[in-house]
Parts: structure tokens; sequence; C-alpha cells
């Protein structure tokens, strides 16, 4: 046997993904089925969590791929749903083409954010996102003209989206293919995106960024790149939230918007790209639930980041991938058959990327 | 082909560099030496672009590279390793060689693990091997793509006697194979006389001497420098 | 213009005793708190129905003292758990805390504002000879100004106020040294908690109390310590008081301006000196 190169041992580590790929499929496909399954209270829900799911997608991605906390995506969500609404107010552009205006005005904002904050490190960044999204929220205050404040402002979109006409999408049972497909093909792209040599980059400077930049790469842009990536998929939950909801008021800029979105990218664990949505889909169970019996459901939702912080910081990806290795371990023990070494997983990517010895150990599952 | 100008770098008031001039010949081993807080390590992060002289140059072939920023310098083909040791934690070893590789065009990676001893321990990460080995990664990411000058920060810090000249040999062979020119930051003194062709001490951020082995090690100055810091 | 530097003066006294407490913990644990303000706030509502009950010379000395045990709480089953881990975990976890304070905070006194009196004594204006100004206000200076005076004196002459220099410089070393840096960290939380615990108190009777009260204090602290310099304990007291000042002014020459002004003072100061006014330069 000669040698392991670094490529064999790339190529090993990245064989898991087949499986995930084909679970995803599996999952995207079942999702849409939805509709026929929930009654409509329920799938309202589902599309409230879906849409969260995404908004938590974003920041939990930037906060997985470069180490980078942002409190103040609100901004961008709300900029993004503003900036549709605005659009479709004042200019006759096609649906789609509003839409994409409305997007853009989220990503440009998040572009500009990025380049002004990406130098700062660590603790301050956060400080600083939080402090750029009161100002944005307080700016939203004194445009009254545009945003109407708290009061919140009732948006007609006109003309044919995809196929049905946009007021269509106020009805879950319509909205919810797109709702759906857009979170799973967010959750898809940042994935992928998150493997290639880019992707694997950003974490190397989330890592190490005077290493990255002594072996020559310039690390400014790529870090911009990556938050603006987040912006856009945070303007992306904005604008489909608008959409389906034809109002917006000024709550949606407002930090703790952000703030409980990250709070459930935690919970549900940022390692894996499906983190994020499952933790927002728990809360909004939880909330739904809690709120029927008067009870608190920020109380409970601090007190669970609380506790996940400190005993599973991972998440509840973290959780399920410990026990699935449990599970596995259970199952290779009882096929008797000899345990090959198992090498150590990589602690950022036990969710997204099953490394080597759970994929093995599911290969052995299935004999 | 590499030459300093007058060079300095000042911490507040503490002048931790103080007007260095010295000259490093294309394939030599050039030691970087002197007591604790001389500005050795300082040196190397000027040359680096780790930190930006308060006065004087920087040249490279000829080239002025005092204001280039540290990835532009090491696509010049500067590279360093760092005196703690600077890997990714979260990184495979073989996830960082490969990144690493990538950027400077590097074709055969495999032969840097090989020369290096990594073999073993590409598929974990750096927390997950030994001290020794950890310093080898860091060493192997500023061999990467052959650079032409490579600026070595104590990369035997931390090692026992033993393993600091085998690891200096083993380099020495390394560089000299590939045509590098270095510069190294050492502290044991054997390793220094053993592997290097040309000597520059340091104290006080001020070059004391400067010269062959054989030479510099029965300088006066030397001597008192050393031994001057080791009484106190 | 006198009576707008005293009002200055009076906010940037109140953020000045925040911004210590945030300042103090940030150099201690490494972790900037983010339920800084949650606190501030429920000292404010503590404080308005203990002195309905009781009086106000009452909760101004029991309800920092009761927040300081918390901090002491909050640093001994939560922080100390979380050193050696990313700094962000902290930050997550004091993030944990601001939900589950507002929760309490809103379920106990509802989303109204409310604006309470001052104590008779301090009620009414005291003529300076330049001019007439709210007593309270002035109160509200003497003694934010006292207990930064108190702290400054503290760290300075203490046993513990050393180490706590010495372990802001360099906790490894400190702790080599024979410093217990989780004992003075809990003191230092308990301090930080404390002090907010005290603003709180002092902004009842000066500011309105609402539940979004802690989060516009926390932004305008975080700024005035990203301003003054992260890690540093002089460099936020100068920029605290700048800020009330900037503030004060700008509410009465721009006052559609005035809302902005700290977040610009923030962006300038970060773009000409990331590291701020007085801090270092660390990668945090």
């Amino acid at each position: 046997m000669s040698a392991p190169t670094v490529a064999d041992t790339l190529r090993r580590a990245r064989r898991g993904a087949r499986w995930e790929v084909a679970g995803w499929v599996v999952l995207a496909l079942v999702g849409l089925g939805a509709p026929y399954v929930l009654t409509l209270y329920q799938l309202q829900l589902a599309q409230q969590a879906a849409i969260m799911g995404i908004l938590a997608l974003s920041i939990g991605w930037l906060l997985r791929q470069t180490g980078q906390l942002s409190f103040g995506h609100a901004a961008f969500y709300g900029i993004a749903g503003y900036g549709t609404a605005y659009v479709a107010e004042h200019a006759s552009l096609p649906i789609g083409l509003t839409l994409l205006a409305g997007i853009g005005c989220g990503v440009v904002a998040a572009l500009v954010v990025g380049l002004v904050t990406i130098r700062v490190p660590g603790i301050a960044f956060a400080m600083l996102t939080l402090a750029i999204g009161m100002l944005v929220w307080v700016a939203g205050g004194q445009l009254h003209s545009i945003t109407r404040g708290a009061d919140g402002l009732n948006v007609s979109l006109e003309g044919s989206l995809l196929g049905k006409d946009v007021v269509m999408y106020g009805n879950p049972v319509d909205a919810w293919p797109l709702v759906w497909g857009l979170l799973m093909a967010s959750v898809a792209a940042l994935w992928a995106l998150s493997r290639t040599t880019w992707g694997r980059r950003l974490a190397s400077i989330r890592d190490n960024e005077e290493r990255v930049r002594f072996s020559g790469y310039a690390t400014y842009w790529p870090r911009v790149v990556a938050f603006t990536v987040s912006g856009l998929v945070a303007s992306l939950a904005g604008t489909v939230n608008l959409v389906t909801t034809s109002f917006i008021s000024l709550e949606t800029l407002y930090w703790s918007t952000g703030g409980l979105a990250l709070i459930v990218a935690v919970i549900g664990g940022v390692r894996s790209v499906l983190g994020p949505p499952v933790g927002a889909a728990l809360f909004i169970v939880l909330q739904n639930y809690l709120s029927g019996s008067g009870a608190h459901y920020q109380a409970v939702l601090g007190v669970v980041l609380i506790i996940v912080v400190l005993v599973a910081p991972g998440g509840l990806a973290e959780i399920a991938a410990r026990a699935r290795t449990a599970a596995v371990v259970r199952v290779r023990h009882r096929a008797t058959e000899p345990a090959p070494p198992a090498p150590a997983r990589d602690p950022l990517d036990a969710g997204a990327a099953p490394s080597t010895d759970t994929a093995g150990a599911r290969r052995a599952a299935a004999r | 082909m590499l030459q300093l100008d007058d060079l300095s770098f000042a911490y507040g008031s503490v002048k931790a560099v103080n007007q260095v001039t010295l000259e490093v010949a294309e394939g030599s081993i050039h030691g970087l030496i002197g007591p604790n807080g001389a500005g050795k390590s300082t040196c190397i992060d000027l040359v680096s672009g780790r930190r930006r002289p308060t006065s004087g140059t920087v040249r490279y072939r000829g080239r002025h590279i005092t204001d280039l920023s540290a990835s532009r310098r090491r696509h010049l083909g500067i590279a360093r390793s760092f005196q703690r040791i600077s890997v990714y934690p979260t990184l495979t070893v073989a996830d960082q060689l490969d990144l690493a590789a990538r950027l400077v065009g590097e074709q055969d990676v495999d032969a840097i693990v090989a020369a290096l001893d990594l073999g073993q321990c590409l598929s974990v990460t750096p927390a997950e091997i030994g001290y020794g080995e950890q310093r080898r990664v860091d060493i192997a990411l500023a061999l990467v793509g052959a650079p032409d000058l490579v600026l070595l920060d104590e990369p035997a810090a931390g090692l026992s006697r033993e393993e600091s000249i085998a690891l200096a040999d083993h380099l020495a062979a390394l560089v000299r194979d590939r045509g590098m020119t270095v510069v190294l930051v050492e502290h044991h003194l054997e390793v220094v006389y053993r592997v290097c062709d040309r000597l520059t001490v340091l104290d006080h951020g001020a070059v004391i001497a400067d010269g062959v082995p054989q030479e510099v090690r029965r300088d006066p100055q030397v001597v008192a420098a050393y031994l001057g810091r080791s009484a106190a | 213009m006198s009576v707008q530097v005293l009002n200055g003066l009076a906010f940037g006294v109140l953020l000045l005793v925040l911004s210590s407490g945030l300042a103090l913990i940030f150099g201690l644990r490494g972790v900037v708190n983010f339920a800084h303000g949650a606190v501030y706030m429920l000292a404010a509502y503590v404080a308005m129905s203990l002195s309905g009950r009781t009086s106000f010379w009452v909760a101004l000395v029991v309800v920092p003292v009761v927040l300081a045990v918390a901090g002491l709480l909050v640093d001994r089953f939560g922080l100390r758990y979380l050193v050696g881990r990313s700094p962000l975990d902290m930050v997550l976890l004091t993030f944990g805390l601001t939900f589950v304070i507002a929760d309490v905070v809103q379920s106990v006194w509802g989303t109204q504002a409310y604006t309470i009196d001052p104590p008779s004594v301090l009620a009414g204006s005291t003529d300076l000879g330049f001019a007439t100004y709210p007593t309270y206000r002035l109160f509200v200076i003497a003694v934010g100004l006292l207990a930064c005076a108190g702290l400054m004196t503290w760290l300075k002459f203490s046993r513990t106020g050393l180490f706590v220099r010495a372990s802001s410089d360099d906790r490894v070393t400190a702790g080599a040294m024979g410093v217990d840096v989780d004992r003075v960290s809990a003191t230092v939380v308990a301090l930080g908690f404390g002090l907010a615990g005290l603003a709180g108190v002092l902004a009842g009777p000066y500011l309105t109390l609402s539940p979004a009260m802690g989060t516009q204090i926390l932004i305008i602290t975080f700024i005035v310590v990203v301003v003054g310099g992260l890690g540093s304990i002089g460099g936020p007291m100068v920029a605290a008081l700048l800020i009330g000042l900037a503030n004060s002014i700008t509410a009465v020459h721009a006052p559609t301006l005035s809302a902005y002004v700290p977040y610009l003072l923030m962006l300038v100061v970060l773009l000409l000196r990331p590291q701020g006014i007085a801090g270092r330069r660390t990668a945090l």
C-alpha cells in the first residue's frame, strides 16, 4: 500500500456527500406534499417556519462559514421587504423585476455594511452589526412616509408570478411550493457553496485569518462577498415574507427579528445547513403551543438557548449526530464486524458532511 | 536577494528594530540570532509584511516591497512560518495543505507531505496530532509552491535538542535541494552553527555582528551580549 | 447652553456607569455582556415597584446589591463553564439572558411606558447661579461620578483591583502568578451587574421606562465602548461623556439628526482608528 496522498484523503472525506444529497432530494419531494397532510392552520405555521428558516439559515451559514455573529440581519430582511413594497408602489415593473429589485435593495445594503464592518474582529463585529441594525430601524421610523412606521404598510402586488396571480400566494396552499422550494434551494446552494474551494477557503479564514494572508490570499473581499451572500439569503426571506403576507411593519426591522432567527439557528445547530431551519420549525411549534397556554415563549426560548450553549454548543444537529453515531456503534457491535479504525470527526463538519467514520459505519450498517 | 536598508520599527517608544541593514544572498541559509527581545522576530515580521516599518526599506530581488501586503509578498515568493504555531485548528491537515497549494500553484503537495513525514496525519485536525507534527504542518504551509525565500521563525521552538537538530538537518537538506533561500531565526546556537552559511547577530534591535559563523562565534561583542544577558 | 451641557453630562454619566461595568466584564471574561441593557431595564422596573412600597433610597441600595448577587450566579453557573470556548458562546449566553429578562419585565409590568417622579427631596430645581437645573439630574451626575471615582480608586489601590488590572492585561500570566482568576472574575461580573443596576435605578425618575429602554441604552453603551476602545476602562469613560454631550447638543440644534449622531461617531472612529480611542489592537 502506498502512502496516503492529499487528494485521496480529501476524496475519502467527501464520499459521504452522496448520501446527503440523496437524503435531501427525498426530503424536498416529501416536503412538497405538506399541503395534502397538514390543515390550513398548520400549513400557515409551516410557512412561517420556512421563511424564518431561510433567515436563520442566512445568519447560521455566516456564523458557520466565517465565524461572524451578525445581530443586524433584520436590516437586510426588512430593507428587502420595504424595497419590494416601494418598487411595487412607485414603479410599474413586471412582478418578477419588482421582486428582484426588492431583493437587490437588501443585497446592496448587505454589501455596504460588509464593506465597512468586515475588518472588525470578533465580538466588536457582533456589537457593530447590532448597532447598524438599530440605526436602520431608527431611520425606518423617521422615514414615516415610506414605511408608515409601526402601523405598517399594506402592499398590493400585481401580476403573474410562476403561472399564478401573485395575490394567490396569500394562500399558504398556493404559496407552499414556492416557499418550500426556496428554502430547500437556499439550503442546497449554501451547502454546495461551503464545499467549493472558495467555501473551504472561507472556513480557513475563519480558523486563522492571518495565516491565510501569509499563504497568499487577500482575505478582505472574500469575507465581504460571504457577508453579501448571507445578506442575499436574508433578503430573499424578506421579500418572500412580503409576497405571502402583503404586509410589512417597522417590527420587521427591529433587532429582535434577527436576534430570534440567530437564536433558532444556534439552537438548531449552525454546523449543519439543516440546523437553522429545523430550529425555526421548532420555534414556531413552541411559540404556537406556548402562546395557547398563556406561557412565555421568549423566556422559554432564552432558557433553551442558554442550556444549548452550555451543554450542546452544536445544537440539535450535534445531538442528532451524536445519537446517530451511538446508534451506528450499537448496530456495528451487533454485527460483530471488526471495527475499522475510526478517524476522529472534524468538529465543525459533524452535521453537514458526515465524515469518514459515520459514512463508513453507515455502509457497515447497510450490509 | 533580500536587502534591508536602515530598517527601524518602534512599539511606542521602544525601538524593537533599530536601523538594521543587512543582505541575504541567494541560495544561502542566513541565521538571525540574538538574545531574547533582540528584534529577530520583528525583522521577520517586517520582511513578511506582518508589520510596516517606521522607517527604512525592504528590497527583494531589487524591488521595493516595503509597502506590499502579506499576500502579495507570498506570490512574489516570500513565505514564512510562525514562532507560535499558526495552522487551521478545525481543518484536516490534508484540507489545509490542499488549500495552501492551490493558492500558489503547487503541483506536488505530496512531495512536501513526504519530506516532512506528515502522511499519517492527513485525515485529522491539528488538535489530534502532537506538537512536533503541528510544527511541521506550519512549516509545510510555508514550503508549498517552492517559494524562493523562506523565513523560518524559530522552527525548533518547543522541541528537544535532538528533535531540533534532526529537524534542522532535514530542513537544510530540503531547502538546498530545491534551491530556496532561508532566513532562520533560532535560539539553539548549536543548530544555527550547524546549518547556517552566514549569521547576523542582533541586540536591542541593532546589528552587532555579521559574518560567517566561525567569525561571529568569536566576536567579543556577541559573546558579551549572550553572556551579559544570561548572567543578569 | 450650560443647561445643554448639564443635560449631556447627566446622560453621559449614566452611560459612564453602564460602560464601566461592561468594560470591566469584558476585560476579565473577554465577553461583551449583551444582557447589560436588560439588567439595567430590570433594575429600573424593580426600583419603581420597590420605591412605591418603601422608598427610593431603599431601592437605590437594595436593587444594585441584588443584581450584583445575580451577576455572581451568572458567572458561577454560566460564564465559568465557557472559559476556553469561543467568546461568541458567552455572547450567546448573555443574549439568551436578555430574552428571559425581557419576558419577565413584559409579563410583570406590561408593555406600556411609565414615568416616575423623583423622591420629594430631589424634586424641583436648584439655582446654580448661571442656570436653574432639575435637582434630580444633579443628583444623577453626583452619584454617577462618585460611583466611578470609587471604582477607579478601587482598581488603583485595592489588592483585588490590582488583580483585576493584572488579569485584564493578561489572563494567563495573572493565573500563573497565583491570581485566582475565577474569583476575581466573579467579583467583576457581580460589580458589572451591580453598576448596571445602579444605572437603572438612577434612570427611573430621569428617563422613561419602557420595554425598549434596555436595548436602546445597550446600543449606545456598545457605541461608547467601541469608540472608547474595547479592553480599556479609561477610554470608554471619556467616550461616554463625549457621546452624552453630543447627544444633548444635537437634540436641541439638529433634532432629526440627533438619533444618528452616536452611530456616525462610531463609524468615523472605526474607520479612522479601529481600536477605538484607547483600545489595544487585539484579536477579540
